[in-house]
């Protein structure tokens, strides 16, 4: 048994960040994404302005700081004893209380579920960012600046053209593999250090640029009034689904439910200070995301369109923007530089996710880092292809594959997974939460944010956000067999279909080998149904 | 601008550029975060 034992034992030398400048930019780039300049703003336009930012506040403090803190803790407890995926550390922390025979299917699910959003998330989240490189470049060039060119049809053409979309999304996946493929040290932390520096540089350029603009349109358009309509506090306009939409970009964000937080926090020293780390890097994220994100699109999409322009939802970036960008002076540069900015952004979360995968390879089936890379490089391609291939081939600007897989795995298994993890850490962790997180703190977790709103606060308000988002769902037809957003294209069903398949095969794969995986290095104590291995 | 905005807006830029400064001061002088350096 003890030779056994030490077999199965992980000894494994795992890579360490180098330095904490890189550490805290690595994280910040980890949950500073598209979802801070691209999805923030239409988020918040959509929703009412101010009346969205009261319950985002609210989510951002009972389920945001929280889960962040619960992310760190298990990263850094999983890393103990040398692992990077959530599946391990959730069998970790639950195995004592709930035996290691429910614990390994408890870590089995959640694993495939981060997976699933691994997995698929990036089918279409890479292409966004090939999108962003594609529209730098076209800005720059000037591709369409013309003004008989109407940016809505510019925007389908462009996602129909198949040089464009395989160029740059097969450009992005190049440099995320390269980045990768270089380690911890060399890869992501040294292009965290160049990227994120760059991104906040940008992001108070073109924040200089858009409050110096005045009213170019009409006198009562400006910058000030898209600022004064995302920051008015409209109590009586709070509707549920606007406090629904809050809740939800918190999760995605801050990157919280993915399980890429606890993979980077697994790499830090047993007693680095994760609640400093954990603030420092909500912190940043809400710096790019609240005062950057809230600064730009918004007060220049109101400056130049009014309100129409500032609810232009999704096309807000791709299609609202670049019609300001071809009538404001130096707009070829402003353009580039919030196409740049957006790539960037995307480009340092994407790399946390491809490295979520690349850590399964080489922890768990002990592949060389530079095979696993290439491996994952071929899962994306494999993945991305349908959202690719869907606009072109169906001549169609629907996207209906990208939205089904969005619709259930970006927006609804990511909530599930951090009401796993906050249930698992406040009731079935026997090692306790708060002397675990406070290890090594300088700032120590008070008792009653562990009593009270990790045991109770927080997974109330996401079982709130789950019944809400479900009630939504049936309401708008997603559960149906046809999806109510593709009645009227029955053409786009098959593509529907195939995205549902994909969760299910990536889900079910991913289920398979977490168990497989757990038992491999653990399988003595699932057999005897008690705890063996301890660090 | 209406003076609630304003004062909504200044306290959340207030407490989010206070959090950043006063974790970026931590970190700096910390020694327990991704090594010493």
């Amino acid at each position: 048994m003890e030779s056994n034992l030490s077999k199965n034992t992980i000894k494994t030398q795992r890579e360490n960040w180098g330095t904490k400048v890189g550490l805290i930019l690595a994280m910040a780039g980890n949950a500073v994404g598209l979802g801070n300049f691209w999805r923030f703003p239409y988020q918040a336009a959509k929703n009412g302005g101010g009346a969205f930012m009261i319950p985002y506040i609210i989510a951002l403090l009972i389920m945001g700081i929280p889960i962040m803190l619960v992310e760190w803790m298990q990263g850094r407890y999983g890393g103990k004893y040398g692992h990077g995926t959530l599946g391990y550390m959730v069998y970790l922390q639950s195995r004592e209380k709930l035996k290691p025979k429910k614990a390994i299917i408890i870590g089995s699910i959640i694993g495939a579920m981060v997976i699933g959003v691994t997995v698929l998330v990036n089918s279409y989240y890479n292409h966004i960012i090939g999108w962003t490189l594609g529209y730098s470049f076209l800005t720059a060039t000037g591709a369409y600046m013309d003004p008989a060119i109407e940016t809505g049809k510019f925007f389908v053409d462009y996602i129909q053209n198949p040089a464009y979309v395989f160029t740059f999304w097969i450009l992005s996946l190049g440099f995320l593999a390269f980045a990768v493929t270089r380690g911890i040290q060399k890869g992501i932390e040294a292009w965290a250090k160049f990227m994120m520096p760059i991104l906040y540089l940008f992001g108070f350029i073109l924040i200089f640029k858009v409050f110096t603009l005045g009213s170019p349109v009409k006198p009562d358009w400006s910058a000030l009034g898209g600022l004064s309509y995302l920051w008015s506090p409209r109590w009586s306009d709070i509707t549920p689904v606007a406090a629904l939409n809050a809740c939800g970009q918190i999760f995605f964000t801050l990157s919280i439910g993915m399980g890429i937080i606890q993979n980077y926090a697994s790499y830090i020293k047993q007693d680095d200070d994760i609640v400093v780390s954990s603030l420092a890097t909500i912190s940043l994220n809400e710096l790019a995301e609240v005062i950057l994100g809230g600064s730009i699109a918004i007060p220049i999409a109101y400056a130049f369109l009014g309100m129409d322009g500032v609810k232009g939802g999704i096309g807000l970036s791709f299609i609202a923007l670049p019609n300001i960008f071809k009538v404001m002076g130096g707009g070829r540069i402003i353009g580039t530089l919030w196409f740049l900015l957006l790539f960037f952004a995307g480009f340092t979360s994407a790399i946390a996710m491809y490295n979520y995968l690349v850590s399964i390879f080489t922890e768990d089936v002990k592949l060389p880092r530079k095979t696993a890379s290439m491996l994952v490089f071929g899962l994306y391609i494999l993945v991305g292809l349908p959202v690719g291939l869907e606009a072109i081939i169906a001549k169609t600007d629907a996207l209906a594959y990208f939205t089904e897989v969005d619709n259930w795995v970006g927006s609804y298994l990511l909530v599930v997974v951090g009401l796993i993890e906050i249930i698992i850490t406040g009731w079935f962790m026997k090692d306790n939460f708060l002397d675990e997180v406070n290890r090594g703190a300088y700032w120590k977790v008070p008792s009653w944010i562990y009593n009270v709103v990790i045991k109770f606060v927080t997974p109330l308000a996401i079982l709130f956000v789950l019944t809400g988002s479900t009630y939504v769902y049936i309401k708008e037809g997603y559960f149906k067999l046809v999806p109510s957003f593709v009645e009227k294209l029955p053409n786009l069903v098959p593509w529907v279909n195939g995205g549902r398949i994909a969760i299910l095969a990536v889900l079910t794969i991913g289920f398979i080998g977490t168990y497989r995986s757990i038992k491999n290095i653990y399988g003595d104590e699932v057999k005897m149904n008690k705890i063996l291995i301890r660090k | 601008m209406e003076t609630s905005a304003l004062i909504f807006m200044a306290t959340c830029w207030a407490l989010i550029l206070g959090s950043v400064l006063l974790t970026m001061n931590k970190i700096i002088k910390s020694q327990k975060i991704g090594g010493s350096k």
